[in-house]
């Protein structure tokens, strides 16, 4: 590929401080550490990882929301944060975030229509007269037909399926490249995921979005992959840990952190489930973000660990056909 | 043991009258776990608060029986209430670990459980912490003098199933247990109340959106649409020969990290609205197999064989 990437991030760090008053010291939390990957053009890249690993906050990073605090983050082979303003603008436009709770990221006192409209306006994607007719478009490509029946209504009429269709919507109206959809499905029922997941890349066809998918959901970032063309990345306390293609990091992990969280996953069959061994983990409990462990920071709970591992950081290495940040992997293969 | 017979409950909303359980027939038998599964809204969570009779206060009973032993729960006294519960049935709520009092230590709240229920001594109570703290597989000596916010999520939540094991319940009912715990913790706590199950005898009543867990856990599992109970059978049967086009529906659309799960379908069409529902049973809007009788008749929860009991008008002909 000697295309240049849509999107590409380069050792990517961001730290907060938090607290830090008269009675408490500042903290200090790594919650990306490192971070390097590529999004190609119509490429779907899954984000997966527990509450709390960081992943929003990639997420975000992508987006130019939060800036990092080394590392570059690059938009079609420009750095995003030394682009001029109109550079940027233009940036953000292309690059558009779907978040996880539809409930709090629709405005209540604006209707459907007031929600969609004035973004496409004001980035002249339409003219004001057009807008109308557009909306209806968007709504019935994302399936809320008859689209007059919502163009007036408030999100309290909505339920949360349809709601998040319309934040998907809002999405996709200007058009661009590149989606964050953050826990995007997380939220809706069992019966309706699926669904939205189709709709997502029914979208995908048709505009050739490219996705950043991040879940803590193994199965349906499986169904999601296997459905598209792109890789899964899986993250722990910050660090991108295990990166394969397709749906190769599900079906047969590499990394103990990867190969212990299949293991698990409740299996919606009563024989398989009940035959599954317990996985063995050295301790419970996450470590805090404030003083991730040193070396590996999964070395605290690797039932594998040895004594290189609580003293050097291992660096994503190729292992088979995937990247992987563990010493002994190789052995596990 | 716990006999629900043609039980509704509603609630009063600006919108009109909610029905979030509607005409529903259930039973909990002795040692046994039942895995109680539907989608948000279904009233699931209704049900478990009316078998405690904890109902909110725009809600209310209108007609049904509760009968747990024989007794007849919506009717008991305010003192036979508070010996039912805790003693013959605990719950832990959803969410149940961040209702830890934040100023009392996990023995006061222990200690709390059982002061409206008379006789036990502080030395009893001592004991049967540690032993149950045990059972959670927690140290007991490190973790009664603690404060909740000296646990983690998953220890949290591993004090209050002990708590409510504390009077030895018959039943326990547990309401999402997992919906907050991050996946490690979740396999850990299931294997925990497995274990507990084993000890005790005790039955349990499992309640869950996601079906995956159950398959794990549960020994018959009911299934629940729109305030009714539409499937109800051996876990092995809900897995493997599902009955209801909803319980089959739900089961195509959960991608499995195991095997090739080629064959997955969204269900169509949207959730009912609880204070609209749909005529006749329920399901027919997005059900595949739907005919004209399902939108006007709701099908009776019939036998299907083996115990197992099915609401759907076509279940003979759906093989």
């Amino acid at each position: 590929m000697t295309e240049v990437p849509l999107l590409r991030a380069e050792s990517v760090t961001k730290t907060f401080i938090v607290g830090g008053g008269p009675l408490t010291k500042a903290k200090v939390i790594k919650a990306v550490d490192q971070a390097s990957f590529t999004v190609e053009r119509e490429e779907n890249v899954v984000l997966l990882g527990e509450s709390g690993c960081g992943k929003s906050t990639l997420g975000k990073l992508t987006l130019g929301l939060l800036k990092p605090n080394s590392g570059r983050i690059e938009y079609e082979g420009k750095d995003i944060w030394a682009l001029d303003k109109r550079g940027f603008s233009d940036f953000r436009r292309n690059a558009q975030v779907v978040h996880q709770d539809p409930y709090t990221s629709l405005n209540p006192v604006r209707t459907i229509y007031q929600s969609l409209a004035p973004a496409m306006i004001q980035n002249k994607a339409v003219s004001a007269k057009e807008a109308y007719n557009s909306v209806r478009e968007l709504l019935s490509l994302v399936g809320l037909v008859p689209p007059e029946d919502f163009l007036d209504r408030y999100p309290s009429r909505m339920s949360g399926g349809q709601m998040q269709r319309v934040t998907l919507a809002r999405a996709i109206s200007l058009r661009p490249k590149y989606i964050v959809a953050d826990e995007a499905v997380s939220m809706l029922d069992a019966s309706l995921r699926l669904g939205a997941v189709d709709l997502m890349l029914d979208l995908q066809k048709r505009f050739g979005v490219s996705y950043l998918f991040i879940t803590h959901d193994f199965g349906i970032s499986r169904y999601f992959i296997k459905k598209s063309r792109g890789k899964m990345m899986v993250m722990y306390l910050g660090s991108l840990v295990e990166i394969g293609d397709g749906d190769s990091v599900v079906r047969s992990p590499i990394h103990p952190y990867t190969r212990i969280l299949k293991e698990s996953i409740p299996v919606p069959d009563p024989k398989i489930a009940r035959g599954r061994p317990i996985p063995q983990l050295r301790s419970l409990e996450i470590p805090r973000l404030e003083e991730t462990p040193s070396g590996c920071k999964f070395h605290t709970r690797c039932p594998h660990a040895i004594d290189i591992c609580s003293t050097e950081v291992p660096l994503l290495r190729r292992v088979g056909t995937k990247l992987v940040a563990c010493h002994l992997a190789g052995q596990f293969l | 043991m716990l006999k629900v017979r043609g039980l509704t409950v509603g609630f009063r909303v600006p919108r009109g009258i909610l029905k979030a359980v509607d005409n529903l027939d259930l039973d909990v038998y002795e040692n046994e776990v039942l895995g109680l599964v539907g989608e948000s809204g279904c009233g699931k969570s209704v049900l478990a608060h009316t078998i405690l009779k904890v109902v909110d206060p725009n809600g209310f009973v209108d007609g049904g029986q509760i009968l747990f032993e024989d007794k007849d729960v919506l009717n008991m006294s305010h003192d036979e209430l508070r010996k039912y519960r805790w003693s013959d049935v605990s719950i832990v709520f959803q969410g149940a670990f961040n209702s830890l009092n934040p100023v009392m230590k996990v023995f006061e709240h222990m200690v709390d459980t059982t002061v409206s229920h008379e006789g036990r001594t502080k030395e009893w109570i001592k004991e049967r912490s540690n032993e149950l703290l045990q059972m959670v597989r927690l140290d007991s000596g490190a973790v009664l003098g603690r404060y909740p916010h000296e646990l983690s999520g998953g220890m949290k939540q591993r004090v209050v199933a002990a708590m409510a094991m504390l009077l030895k319940p018959k039943l326990l009912i547990l309401d999402e247990p997992f919906s907050a715990l991050d996946m490690l913790t979740q396999k850990f706590f299931l294997k925990i109340l497995i274990d507990i199950r084993k000890q005790t005898g005790a039955s349990m009543m499992f309640i869950t959106h996601d079906l995956a867990p159950v398959a794990e856990i549960a020994d018959r599992v009911a299934v629940m649409y729109c305030g009714v109970i539409v499937e109800a059978s051996g876990v092995n049967e809900i897995f493997y020969n599902p009955k209801h086009p909803y319980t089959r529906a739900l089961l195509s659309s959960i991608p499995s990290v195991v095997g090739e799960a080629e064959d997955l379908r969204p269900v169509p069409g949207p959730l009912p609205d609880p204070v609209n529902p749909p005529s006749g049973c329920a399901f027919h809007p997005r059900c595949l197999y739907a005919t004209d009788a399902c939108s006007k008749l709701r099908p009776p929860l019939e036998n299907s064989g083996g115990g197992s009991l099915v609401a759907c008008h076509r279940w003979r002909e759906l093989r």
